[in-house]
């Protein structure tokens, strides 16, 4: 029950920040368009000039940053029976028993992110709102705050880890390490969104 | 008595003669009163039919005499001619299968007018092969209404109690014939002249019986076999009649001499007969050869031998008498993880003096699954106790973590108990099911290289896409080219309104 709580807080969070993100984006060019009547600015010119190098550097690793987090729900809600309806271990215990099973489930989350977050990339122009790759693009992040995403990566290999940990003991349980393991989860995915909830400010 | 019982009979009959002469009259001139008349004669019928129907049942005798008194016989007049009754077959092959389906008709002209129609009785009469005389066949006769004649005064009758010839027990010639009889006179369709077909005075038919048929003789298991294996013999007999079939197994020793023989009735289809089930074989007769051949009958035709040469099986081989104790394992650890590795053991001797190769198997199983071999091992079992070790076996799989596991050791000979193997449960397996721990290198190796992957990914697909140094152009990069030389002043104006909103968004939040 704990669990599907932390479930419905994150994706509350992560949500509402794709939310606060369209709606906010949305407003700006219904002024825009308001402003600059009666000449008709396009939403791919809009885009356009909303948007700011944010350096690849740091695209690269809020990039690794949110694979990371889709591979720490992976590890936290699918590895171990119990939590969902369909676990790693329950429907492919062969592999999870294996040598190499941890790693290939992390390999295949991560792989799926990837693909999600391409496919995204290859929406046209009029919605460039929605790339995951673009998303900072929009606000302006501070160097603190990029310092902060960057962070994450450690964070949410942490959390990996222990969420893995519980694995290992699965039967057993240990509550306090997937608390922290979603503690740090949630920071994290906090964090990522960050610049999406005070951008506005 | 009697004749009191007479007189009131004869009183009634009178009465009620005289209702039917005066009765028109009655009804006649009765008009509204009729009624109660009608009423009255009635109740004297009835009385008339209570009296005779007890003098049916007291006085057999005089309610005979009142019958004869009463008797009316048939209308009979010169004009009346007696029906044609002759017997009547569609088909051409009158040499038939017992169990051939045929059809047996009778047919019937009747030349009278109506009222002149005498109803007829019909008997069936069959004389079976090597019989001197007819049979009736149908206890009841067939009746033939006087009103059931066609236009062209025919009528006919199917014999449906008679659909085949199944029931004899001689094959040969069956003739088949009616009696008739129209309640004056009784006749027989053979006392008429012979006739065309499809019309006859008699059928005649010549029965065959279809004799059974053996095939695909055989003997399980093939080979060397021991005594008390479930040894079957198995074949097939065909009978086209569909006759129950007395099948007889004949078993042979090695001189050809006749030592056991089992009867079975059946129904035509595969025939089996189990060794164990009828006892065939015992301990004695381990280390001989046998041969085997059938013979058969439906009740009618027989065969006496069949393979005319006795057939080979089974050819039973000596082995060990087995003495088997002391089924147990050893677990590498007393978690008893699924990955551990398991030690089993039986001890066996052989309870002849004779030493022979004896082969182990071993399988396990957990919960209500199937056995899955383990490890499989022959050792030579003489008089001396030997213990037979499957050492650090791996018998289980991840999908058997939190099931309790059984083990079996199977052996070639059997046992002291006349079983080939001995079953135990063991324990209930661990839950667990990864079995490594978060220090062990095995983790390290899966978790570093997996974090690396992610975030080199990651960079991978920056470096590919570009869009942290891009992004203010367009995703594709073409759009912004194509803006800057086509109007750089009117996008210069649009950022500026855009940052100006975006700054006033920031002071109103």
């Amino acid at each position: 029950m704990i669990h599907l709580l932390f479930g419905i807080s994150l994706l509350i969070l992560l949500l509402g920040a794709w939310f606060l993100h369209i709606s906010h984006l949305k407003s700006i060019y219904s002024k825009v368009t308001e402003l600059r009547k009666p000449n008709i600015v396009s939403i791919e010119k809009f885009y356009e000039n909303m948007t700011i190098s944010q350096g690849s550097n740091f695209i690269g690793l809020a990039m690794a940053s949110w694979m990371m987090l889709f591979v720490a729900i992976a590890y936290f809600y699918l590895l171990i029976p119990g939590k969902m309806p369909y676990s790693y271990m329950n429907q492919m215990s062969d592999w999870a028993s294996s040598q190499y099973g941890f790693f290939a489930f992390g390999v295949l989350a991560a792989l799926l992110a990837a693909v999600g977050i391409r496919i995204l990339d290859m929406l046209p122009e009029n919605h460039r709102n929605l790339k995951l790759t673009e998303l900072y693009s929009f606000y302006s992040v501070s160097k603190g705050m990029k310092r902060n995403i960057a962070l994450t990566i450690p964070f949410l290999g942490i959390s990996i880890i222990l969420s893995a940990y519980a694995g290992t003991i699965y039967p057993e349980q240990d509550i306090t390490i997937e608390y922290m393991s979603f503690a740090i989860l949630f920071a994290s995915a906090a964090v990522l969104v960050w610049p999406v909830l005070v951008g506005r400010k | 008595m009697n004749k009191k019982v007479i007189c009131i009979l004869v009183l009634l009959a009178l009465m009620l003669s005289v209702q039917n002469v005066v009765g028109p009259e009655t009804i006649k001139g009765g008009g509204d009163g009729g009624g109660g008349g009608g009423g009255s004669k009635q109740v004297d019928i009835d009385r008339m039919l209570k009296a005779v129907q007890d003098g049916k049942k007291n006085k057999p005798d005089k309610f005979e005499e009142l019958r004869t008194i009463l008797w009316k016989d048939p209308i009979t007049s010169e004009e009346y001619k007696r029906p044609t009754v002759l017997m009547y077959y569609k088909g051409n092959n009158t040499t038939v299968s017992r169990t051939e389906t045929i059809e047996i008709i009778t047919w019937i002209r009747n030349n009278n007018p109506m009222e002149m129609r005498r109803m007829l009785d019909l008997y069936l009469e069959v004389k079976e092969p090597g019989s001197t005389e007819f049979k009736r066949v149908n206890s009841w006769p067939e009746k033939i209404q006087t009103n059931e004649y066609d236009e062209k005064n025919t009528t006919q009758r199917l014999w449906t109690m008679h659909p085949s010839f199944a029931y004899l027990e001689k094959m040969g010639e069956v003739r088949l014939r009616v009696n008739a009889s129209d309640g004056v006179e009784k006749w027989s369709t053979s006392s008429y002249k012979s006739q065309k077909p499809p019309f006859y005075t008699e059928l005649v038919f010549n029965v065959t019986n279809s004799l059974p048929r053996m095939s695909q003789f055989d003997v399980t298991p093939r080979g060397s076999v021991r005594y008390n294996d479930p040894i079957e013999y198995k074949a097939n007999i065909d009978d086209e009649d569909g006759d129950m079939l007395n099948v007889t197994l004949h078993i042979l020793d090695e001189n050809g001499n006749e030592i056991r023989n089992e009867t079975l009735n059946t129904k035509p289809g595969p025939v089996s007969f189990k060794a164990n089930e009828y006892g065939f074989f015992t301990e004695d007769d381990a280390g001989k050869n046998f041969t085997y051949y059938y013979s058969y009958d439906d009740g009618i035709n027989s065969t006496a031998r069949d393979p005319e040469e006795p057939l080979t099986g089974p050819n039973l081989r000596k082995g060990a008498k087995l003495a088997v104790d002391r089924l147990g394992f050893v677990s590498a650890s007393e978690n008893y993880y699924w990955w551990d590795r398991y030690g089993f053991s039986v001890r066996a001797k052989n309870l002849n003096p004779e030493e022979y190769d004896v082969s182990f198997t071993l399988s396990t199983r957990t919960d209500d699954g199937e056995w899955t071999l383990v490890e499989s091992k022959t050792e030579k079992i003489g008089i001396n106790p030997v213990v037979v070790y499957f050492n650090r076996t791996k018998p289980f799989q991840v999908t058997d973590a939190g099931k309790t596991f059984y083990y079996r050791i199977k052996y070639s000979e059997f046992d002291q108990s006349g079983r080939d193997s001995l079953e135990r449960q063991g324990e209930v397996l661990n839950s667990k099911i990864v079995p490594y721990k978060m220090r062990d290198p095995v983790m390290l190796a899966n978790l570093l290289p997996m974090l690396l992957f992610i975030v080199v990914l990651g960079l991978f697909m920056e470096r590919k896409l570009k869009r942290g140094i891009e992004a203010q152009e367009s995703s594709s990069g073409k759009a912004g080219k194509k803006n800057l030389s086509n109007g750089r002043s009117s996008q210069g104006a649009l950022k500026s309104i855009i940052s100006r909103i975006s700054a006033m968004f920031r002071r109103n939040n």
